[in-house]
């Protein structure tokens, strides 16, 4: 039984230029103690999908689909309702830490407002008490004197653990870690996130990581959802996908991966052409500009997420040429000519 | 200390604006053309007198030696003798210092109370009717001279409908926040533009900060967010707006004192320029020189205090 | 926010660049704020110069018999203690009042700019110099300072000249030294001085063009409040000696009939709060013109 369940999730965002399809036809799910990883490039919609589901964003945006948790549609939820939720049951990460927090307050206080608005604890003191050793969980030394620093005092990586720490202080059964470690060191992401799987398989948490980096999916996920355009474009284990690619999205993402063991100047290669205006998408399958496999049908007819066994889906039409081993090649050489124009 | 040596260091950064106070006050008296003590005195003054009043301002001695005994003399509170008054300067002041600094202290509080939940209102409803409304009328507000308006509020609420006194400063406390209520209304309405502008934008820039949106997954109902996380922060813009503008206050509360017979500091310095009582402009120009630099260092001190990045270094 | 906690640290006279953003022109568009507030000012104008014209009565002349008549339309604004129509006095003021408050920006506008020029071009000595006094002048609240000067000279409208000037230049002086420290690290400048131009051309032909526009847009959010100070000055009773009208000294005769001439107080202020309003626009249109064409 999954623990949330999106389904058929699109939102419209209104502009200037017209209104912007950010999400669109989003589909995935998450079971406790699963980690699911979103990856995109940037602009794809990943974080969107995040915001969307908690409700964070304005009244002007025009959302639709279900996002089932725990059967209740969060979709259908009045704002204070969602309140309830935000926090208590779902809880997020943000990427940028140090700016994620109040400047103007101390850090015990912020992590422990949460708990007190939410009534998980009986007193103020309990909830510092409780915030204390929270920050001892995720690594803060000395965490009775730090609980009294302001913001300012902290690294980036100590104030993602801050951050980390006020997440986790309602008990949510789902975290919502959008790119906990982009703005960070290398050194530091890596014990972010190795603290973010300790509290996943110490507490039982159902985590959804998005991220751009294919490496931190692989380290960290059960299974992985790959976003471009807004839309979901493919879902799969992190093994399944690294090694076989059913779509030539995923397939040109992983090129673009440095890998340490391959000889580097022949795999790297980047996508060409850039993604789509959201304002003003290609017809058909939106990765069409950028395909080297793009046919006719690809052009002109929209594209269904295609289950193909196994708890794997895909929203290429040709995926089964995918299946066949040997280079990719494309049917019709002037289609990414015409995307980078 | 860390705040001890900020205040050292602000003290003493402070002191060539002090000299520069003190030497412009005391070019006051000097400046005046042709016979200061003729000005003061006037055509039908005997020539005793003039030479009396000229020795009594030391305006016999060499420049220098003036500066140097005008300056012993402020530093021992000597700020001469009002001709009008026939009283020490320093004493009448400081009889007359009270009503103005309740009045400047009781608008500062006055347009706080006002100006934020307006501010906050035009920032939640950004760009719509209400925003517009707040925002045309602080404009209007803008164009009115502060005398006008006060004279206006007198009209409407003391003449037509006799709610509040039409002059004076009152005795007991309750009395004096009743006679000093429009005084004070009037300085707030003036205030109001500039504090609505920049407190509505510094509310808005707030609302977006990444911070709230992080506040707000932890569950914190939208009035919360506001106190906790948008207000206080934009709190800190408003200290440093009425820093800033303290002494357009001061020099505001010159002519609504005027308008509403307050018997204070500003009235004072109008009635001196008719009567041409130099030794008393000199005295409150000074106190008003020092009240702006004294309050210009008590806003720091206290945006120091309530933003914690203000490192005192 | 950090430039307005600089600013803060300096004792301070009114501040009207927290004007700068979100004003009239924001509500209404730029265009319209710029040719209305014009429009405006013009007919104000137009309607004080033709005033012998549009109006039967003379500004000045009293006609005690017609003393303290409520507005009727034999005398739109009513009549004053003396039976003058208030008016034609209004209107008759209105070049006075227009021309004082212009002069009191202008002035102020060139003392500053000259200074504020010399003390970021010149450096050393010179900047320690003239920014010290600046920070003095500022000490002094901007009324404050105006009356004190006037108390030295003595009422009139030379006086006024002087004490808005004294009162208003150290704004000025500040913000073109900062663009003139800017300026002079600018890579224009550092070529015309490797050429070897002279100071005064460097000065002339290359900095000052640079630094002016902000200094105009600053004028433009000023001359609201100069205009108002001006009033002000002339309600206290230290500006133009009666008989000849102006706002501010209609406003101050008006005060002793409060109780039974309302008229004599509200009205003429209404031309001030017009041309308050006419300017805001105005300014508000040339300012943003200014802001974009950067």
């Amino acid at each position: 039984m999954a623990l949330l369940e999106v389904r058929n999730l699109s939102a419209d965002i209104p502009t200037r230029r017209g209104t912007l399809r950010a999400v669109e036809d989003v589909n995935f799910s998450i079971s406790s103690g699963e980690c699911l990883g979103i990856v995109g490039e940037s602009g794809s919609g990943k974080s969107v999908t995040c915001k969307t589901i908690l409700g964070l964003l304005g009244p002007s945006v025009e959302r639709d689909g279900e996002a089932v948790f725990d059967g209740t549609d969060l979709l259908s939820l009045t704002e204070a309702e969602l309140t309830r939720i935000r926090g208590r049951d779902i809880a997020m990460i943000v990427q940028d830490a140090v700016s994620a927090l109040n400047p103007v307050l101390r850090v015990g206080g912020q992590i422990a407002e949460g708990m007190i608005e939410q009534g998980v604890v009986g007193s103020r003191s309990a909830a510092m008490a409780r915030a204390v050793d929270l920050m001892r969980k995720v690594g803060i030394p000395s965490p009775e004197e730090r609980a009294r620093d302001y913001p300012h005092q902290f690294s980036g990586g100590m104030c993602q653990r801050v951050v980390i720490a006020t997440a986790l202080a309602c008990g949510p059964r789902l975290l919502i870690a959008d790119e906990p470690t982009t703005a960070l060191d290398v050194t530091v992401q890596d014990q972010i996130l190795a603290l973010l799987r300790q509290l996943q398989r110490d507490l039982d948490l159902a985590v959804i990581l998005v991220t751009h980096d294919m490496g931190v999916v692989a380290e960290t996920c059960q299974r992985v959802a790959v976003m471009y355009a807004g839309q979901v474009v493919e879902t799969a284990t992190p093994a399944e996908l690294f090694s076989a690619p059913r779509h030539p999205y995923s397939a040109a993402l992983l090129d673009c991966v440095p890998d340490l063991d391959a000889a580097q100047a022949e795999r790297l290669r980047p996508i060409e052409g850039l993604p789509p205006d959201l304002v003003d998408l290609p017809t058909g399958c939106r990765f069409h500009p950028r395909c080297p496999m793009a046919t006719a049908e690809c052009r002109s007819q929209k594209i269904p997420l295609i289950d193909i066994g196994g708890g794997r889906a895909t929203r290429c039409i040709r995926h089964e040429d995918m299946a066949q081993p040997g280079p990719v090649s494309g049917t019709d050489s002037t289609t990414a000519e015409v995307g980078t124009a | 200390m860390a705040l001890l040596a900020f205040l050292r260091r602000r003290l003493i950064q402070i002191l060539p604006v002090l000299f520069g106070i003190l030497l412009v006050v005391f070019m006051v008296v000097r400046l005046v053309p042709g016979d200061p003590a003729r000005m003061m005195l006037g055509v039908y003054a005997t020539d005793e007198s003039l030479a009396e009043l000229r020795d009594q301002l030391g305006l016999n001695d060499p420049i220098w030696m003036q500066f140097g005994s005008f300056l012993k003399d402020v530093a021992t509170g000597d700020l001469g003798i009002s001709l009008v008054y026939r009283r020490p300067v320093l004493e009448v002041v400081a009889e007359r210092l009270a009503p103005t600094i309740t009045l400047i202290a009781y608008a500062v509080i006055l347009s706080v109370l006002v100006c934020i939940p307006l501010a906050m209102l035009a920032a939640s409803r950004r760009g719509r009717r209400t925003d517009q409304v707040i925002r045309a009328g602080a404009t209007l507000t803008l164009a009115m001279p502060g005398f006008w308006l006060g004279l206006n509020l007198l009209i409407v609420f003391a003449v037509v409908w006799p709610i509040f006194p039409v002059a004076g400063f009152g005795d007991t406390l309750i009395d004096r926040l009743w006679h000093l209520f429009l005084p004070a209304l009037t300085i707030t309405l003036a205030l109001a533009p500039i504090l609505i502008r920049t407190l509505r934008a510094s509310i808005i820039e707030a609302m977006s900060a990444p911070h709230v949106e992080f506040a707000r997954t932890k569950g914190l109902p939208a009035g919360k967010l506001m106190r906790r996380h948008v207000l206080r922060n934009a709190l800190m813009a408003t200290v440093t707006i009425l820093g800033v503008n303290i002494g357009w206050l001061l020099g505001g509360s010159v002519v609504i004192e005027n308008v509403f017979s307050i018997p204070g500091i500003g009235n004072l310095i109008v009635s001196s320029v008719t009567a041409r009582d130099y030794p008393m402009i000199q005295g409150i120009a000074l106190i008003f020189g020092l009240l702006v630099i004294t309050i210009n260092l008590a806003t720091d001190i206290v945006y120091a205090l309530l933003d914690p990045r203000v490192s005192y270094d | 926010m950090t430039e307005e906690h600089a600013a803060s640290t300096l004792p301070s006279r009114r501040l009207p660049s927290l004007m700068g953003r979100g004003r009239l022109s924001a509500l209404v568009g730029q265009r319209t704020a710029l040719v209305a507030g014009a429009v405006m000012i013009s007919a104000i104008v137009l309607v004080s110069v033709m005033a012998p014209v549009i109006s039967p009565y003379d500004p000045v002349d009293q006609d005690l018999r017609n003393a303290l008549q409520p507005p009727s339309w034999t005398h739109l604004f009513g009549t004053d203690n003396f039976g003058r129509d208030i008016f034609t006095r209004v209107i008759y003021a209105a070049q006075v009042d227009l021309r004082i408050g212009f002069l009191c920006v202008f002035f102020p506008w060139v003392l500053g700019t000259i200074l504020g020029g010399i003390a970021g071009y010149a450096g050393g000595v010179f900047d320690t110099l003239i920014m010290r006094t600046v920070d003095t002048f500022t000490a002094f609240p901007f009324l404050v300072m105006a009356i004190g000067v006037i108390a030295i000279l003595g009422p009139g409208v030379t006086s006024m000249y002087i004490a808005l000037t004294l009162a208003g230049w150290s704004m000025y002086a500040r913000i073109v030294r900062a663009e003139v420290l800017v300026a002079k690290r600018s890579e224009y400048v550092l070529a015309a001085r490797a050429l070897g131009f002279s100071h005064t051309r460097i000065m002339l032909r290359h900095v000052l063009p640079n630094v002016i526009t902000p200094t105009i847009i600053f004028a433009m959010t000023d001359i609201v409040l100069v205009i108002l100070s001006t009033t002000t000055l002339a309600f206290l009773g230290l500006g133009l000696p009666p008989p000849a009208p102006t706002w501010g000294t209609m406003i101050a005769e008006g005060k002793s009939f409060i109780f039974t001439a309302w008229w004599m107080v509200t009205l003429p202020g209404l031309a001030i709060v017009l041309v308050g309003i006419s300017l805001s626009l105005f300014g508000d249109g040339v300012a943003d013109w200014l802001r974009e064409r950067e």
